[in-house]
This record gives structure tokens, sequence and C-alpha cells, in this order.
């Protein structure tokens, strides 16, 4: 593993805790769409693709 | 009117989503028609006029976090790229992605009187599919599935546009030179063909214009590799040498382009272009495949099982207009769907989804397997109505929750020993995956509705024998296999036994009788003891069931 993807990884733990303690606190708002995305945006790069194809299965 | 068209896949996506803009604005004359993409696959939208282009900053959003593991900065980068967006204020965002990043920015975008189509995000940050097309993409759209629907179709009908003729063009273009475009690459190195079979193909090709290499600069090596050895041709390498748009303005002066399912295939859709294309179990041609009149779709289950000499004999053939000499698909026109010649496919996966989403006749079933799958698809909807039904049961839910959790094992294990009942069992899961977030009655309600359109499915292929005969057959059954089981040879009448389970499984039914002898059976196969197996089979369930048709009707 490289050192951005560990970076990428660990952000990714943290982020996933923020935003399941957010969504629990406040529900699903404005923070946690933007933390969901950023994880999503992450999990692309850890993929090791910047894109998929138009058939990617989705989580 | 605004509308915001989300493509962050690749070129050769984008390249396809062309159409749609262009119907988009055709269709919404007056109206904004804003496209987001990606900054590294921008390029595939030059040439095509009236768009604003939003690129995801995906490398700037994260940087950040990759030079400081500051997720801080990076959610602000982010803020900052979104909320300009969100101030347009779409009134249409279409979602051409299919991706859980298109469908987080779709959700963000869109405020209260937004329509989306294609995947956004429920009130609770789930998954919310709100269009019929785009649940078609996700349950039967991918490779290994049976879809035989053209993406570029898909994406229009998710945008909801007819698409008209004058959409497949990006500009005008001059007269076809006697060129031809061959691109010896592909995305994927599963898709490309080999440079040792490429020098074949082109040596024997009977062309005598000009044979014009393309690709991009890591295909270099490649081009350079074929032009060493290809002989007695006139040969052009711009592998490396050509952007996008000069590879359109190629292909819309070239006869024919033959290549591998990339980028090039899909321009040459815009350019009016035939093409050859080598295509393997890697892609679905169905989905990507050309649609320019006159195309043609070499097949082969590995790219490099591709004749050398079929290549070179229909790239001739469609340049002098001539019958095919090989197993090709054929594309009559942009609108008629692929022509098979001398080729057959196994079609009962694709005529199933027919029957789903079009309302079209349920296909015969070929075999026992087919008739059995189903007849399983049959109970285990049948089980789940009613474990469903006992959820208020006072002391129930704990039990049914479990019944359920094996039903959804089973929706997994049925298509996986017989892949071509998928299509239903995918069209069951997004129809449950669609239920929109609600209290426990009206999710109870949703799912035991999705249950009953799967039971009803199933029940198309259903038997409808009588208690009577079914005692009868199952009682066969038993004898049949009871003997080889007892010889330790299983394997020889594992299908009767499948059958048997079956049956005792519709006896079940109609009697309580039935369910202990299952319970037996289930057991002793468990434990592998084939002796307790035969045993029961011969001389407990064989003789029960002699008297059984009387007993059961009682």
């Amino acid at each position: 593993m490289t050192d951005s993807e560990a970076k990428l990884k660990a952000a990714l733990e943290r982020l996933e805790t923020s935003t399941g303690k957010i969504i629990s606190t406040r529900g699903y708002g404005k923070d946690a769409k933007n933390l969901k995305l950023l994880e999503e945006m992450i999990r692309e790069q850890l993929g090791h693709a910047n894109t998929r194809s138009s058939a990617r299965t989705i989580r | 009117m605004r509308i915001l068209v989300l493509q962050l896949a690749r070129f050769g996506d984008i390249y396809q989503t062309w159409p749609v803009l262009n119907a988009l604005k055709r269709q919404h004359a007056g109206c904004e028609v804003h496209v987001m993409t990606r900054a590294r696959f921008q390029e595939a939208l030059v040439g095509l006029g009236g768009l604003r282009v939003h690129t995801l900053p995906t490398a700037a959003i994260l940087r950040p976090i990759i030079e400081h593991s500051d997720e801080t900065s990076a959610g602000i980068q982010l803020q900052e790229f979104l909320s300009p967006l969100q101030a347009l204020r779409f009134d249409l965002i279409v979602n051409l992605s299919f991706s859980p990043v298109s469908s987080f920015i779709a959700d963000i975008l869109a405020h209260e009187e937004t329509r989306v189509q294609g995947y956004t995000r429920s009130s609770d940050g789930y998954l919310k599919i709100p269009d019929d097309t785009s649940a078609y993409f996700y349950a039967q759209v991918g490779i290994g599935k049976a879809n035989r629907y053209h993406l570029t179709d898909i994406f229009a009908a998710v945008a909801e546009v007819e698409l008209a003729d004058a959409d497949w063009c990006g500009r005008g273009f001059g007269p076809r030179q006697n060129q031809v475009i061959v691109h010896l690459g592909a995305s994927t190195a599963d898709k490309v063909y080999p440079a040792e079979l490429w020098v074949r193909a082109l040596n024997e090709f009977e062309f005598e214009g000009e044979i014009i290499l393309v690709g991009s600069a890591n295909e270099r090596a490649l081009a350079e590799a074929v032009m060493g050895q290809v002989t007695g041709k006139k040969l052009v390498n711009r592998a490396g040498g050509t952007t996008l748009p000069e590879l359109m303005d190629l292909l819309a002066n070239s006869r024919l382009l033959i290549g591998a399912d990339s980028a090039p295939v899909h321009i040459a859709a815009l350019t009016g272009t035939p093409v050859l294309n080598l295509s393997s179990a890697t892609v679905n041609f169905w989905e990507t495949g050309p649609v320019t009149a006159a195309s043609r779709v070499l097949f082969s289950e590995k790219i490099e099982r591709l004749p050398p000499a079929a290549i070179a004999q229909e790239a001739f053939a469609i340049l002098h207009g001539l019958e095919p000499k090989n197993p090709v698909v054929m594309r009559d026109s942009r609108t008629s769907a692929y022509r098979l010649h001398n080729w057959s496919l196994d079609s009962f996966s694709w005529a199933l989804i027919e029957s789903l989403y079009t309302g079209s006749p349920y296909p015969e079933l070929e075999n026992g397997d087919d008739r059995l799958a189903f007849q399983r698809l049959f109970e285990v909807a049948e089980l789940a109505i009613g474990q469903l039904a006992r959820w208020d049961a006072p002391g129930a839910r704990e039990t049914a929750a479990k019944i359920l959790e094996q039903v959804d094992l089973m929706l997994v294990e049925i298509p996986r020993m017989n892949p071509r009942i998928q299509p239903v069992v995918q069209w069951f899961q997004v129809q449950r995956l669609r239920i929109p977030p609600g209290n426990v009655e009206e999710t109870l309600s949703a799912t035991r509705k999705a249950f009953e359109d799967l039971l009803w499915v199933s029940a198309v292929y259903r038997s409808f024998s009588s208690p009577e005969a079914d005692s009868q057959k199952a009682m066969e059954l038993c004898r049949r296999a009871a003997g080889e089981i007892r010889e330790w040879n299983f394997a020889a009448v594992s299908e009767d036994f499948q059958a048997l389970i079956s049956t005792l499984h519709e006896l079940s039914r109609h009697s309580t009788k039935v369910g202990p002898h299952l319970a037996r059976l289930n057991s002793a196969l468990e434990r592998k003891d084939y002796v307790e197996l035969a045993d029961h089979l011969d001389y407990v369930l064989a003789p029960a069931l002699e008297t059984f048709g009387a007993d059961l009707i009682s």
C-alpha cells in the first residue's frame, strides 16, 4: 500500500466514524451528505480507479 | 429551465452521452444544459457546443488528505465546489453515472423542486432509484448479465428523450477518404488484441488505401511493433499523436474503423463511420457495441481467439458491401437491433427480461433445471409471505426474522445454481431495494407486495399437478434414488433427489405430515449419512407415499 493510499484509508476510517456519529445524532442532513460524498470519493481512489464504467455496481 | 447531466464515467460513456445531450437541448428548447464530468475525461466533450461543463476536481479535493491527513480542508474544498452548483437550483438532474459518488452529488444538488432521474439518495441516505430505467440498469445491465439494450438507448430513457438522427452528429464533416482507421489497443489489457495477430490480420487485409493506426500515447509502442512487421500496406502510425477531436475528424473522413470496445467505437457512432468491432466476454457488445449502419461485431470468449483471417475478411466485406464470411453480429441501422449471422446465442434470460419489463409472453422452459429453479423461487416467495404475515403475532417475530434471513440466502443461492433465471431474482431484489423509507407497517406491506410479485412471476412456470399425482411421482423418485444412494452414488441421482425435495415441498402445502420427512432427509443429507437417507426413502417415505394420496386429501 502506498503512503497516499494509507492516508486515504485512515481518513476514510475517521470519516466513517464521524459520519456515523452525525447521522445518529442529527440524521442524514447536509453535513452527513457531504461526508458521505467525501467517503465515496475516497473509496473510488482505493479501488485503484478514478472511475469505473457505467456498469459499476453501486454500494 | 436548467438541466444538469452527471456523466462521471470514462471517454466512451461520455461519447455515448452526446446524442442524449443533443436531444435534451432539442426537446427543451431554450433550456440551459450543464454537464458534470471528471477533469481527466472532459476532452470527450470538446466539439459539443451549447453546454456548460463543470469538472469534478477530485485531485484538489483529496489533496489535503493525501498531503496532510486533513479531511476538514478536503470537506471545505468539496463544499466550495458544490456551493455554486447548488445556487444554480437545477430544475432537472439526469444522473447517467450509476455510481455512489454521482448518487450523493445528485442528492446534494437537488432542491425541493428538482426532479432527479437516475440514482440519488433517500431521506435516510440509502440509495434511491426514482425511475424505472435506472432500476432496470441496476438489475440487468453489466458484464455477465443478459441485457441487450444499448447503453445510449438506456441513457436516453433515463433522460426521457427520444433520439433523432440529428442528435448523433456533433458537427459537420468532409467527404470520406479511402482510408481505414485501426485502433490496436483498448482501455484494459483484457480487451487488447495481441500484436502478432494484428500483424497477420493487417497483412491479410486486402486494401490499397491508407491504414491509420490510432491510440493513446501508451499504445504507441504496440503500434510501432505492428508497423514494423506489416508489409505491402500504406500504414501510418498516429498512435499518441491525435487528440480526441482530431480522432473524430479522422474517423469522419474514413471508410471504416477496426478496433475493440473502446472510445473510438463510440466516436464512430457520432461520425457515421462503420465499425468492425473485436469483442469478447469482458465486454457486452449489446450494450456498448457499434451502432453505425453496416457495422459488424466479431466475437470470441477470449479476444486472442479471434482469427486474424476473419478480421481481414470482414473488413474487406464491409468496405465492399459483401455478405459476411464468418459468424458475426450485424447492425443494419442506428435504430435497428443487432442481428446474428451464422451464430446463435442462448436467449432465454433475455426473453425473461423482456417479459418482466415489457410484458411480452414468458419464454418456454427449456429444461428441468429451469423448472426446478422457478419452483424454488415460488417456494421461497411463499415462505417469505407466510413469515411476513406472522410478523406481528406474539412471540413469532424472532423466528420469522431468522427464516427471512434464510430466504435472503436462498435468493442468492438459487440464481447461483441456475444463472439463467438471474434476471428474475435481480428484478425482485431491485423492487425491494426501491422500497422507500417508511414506518414498519409501510415497509412490511411493500416487502410483502414485492414477494407477492415474485410469487406471481414464479407461478408462471409452476406445474399444477394434483396431490395424488405428486405422491405417485415422489414415490417413483424415492425408489429410483434410494438404490443409487445406498451404493454411495448420490451424484448419479442428485437431479432426481432435487426433484423429489421439490415435489415434497409441493405436497407439504397439502399436509403437515410431509414436513418431518423433509427434515429427516435434509438432516441425513447434511451429515452425509447415505445409509440413513436410503433407508428413509426406501422403507419409510416410499411406503408412506403409497397411501399418501388418500391420506393427504383426508
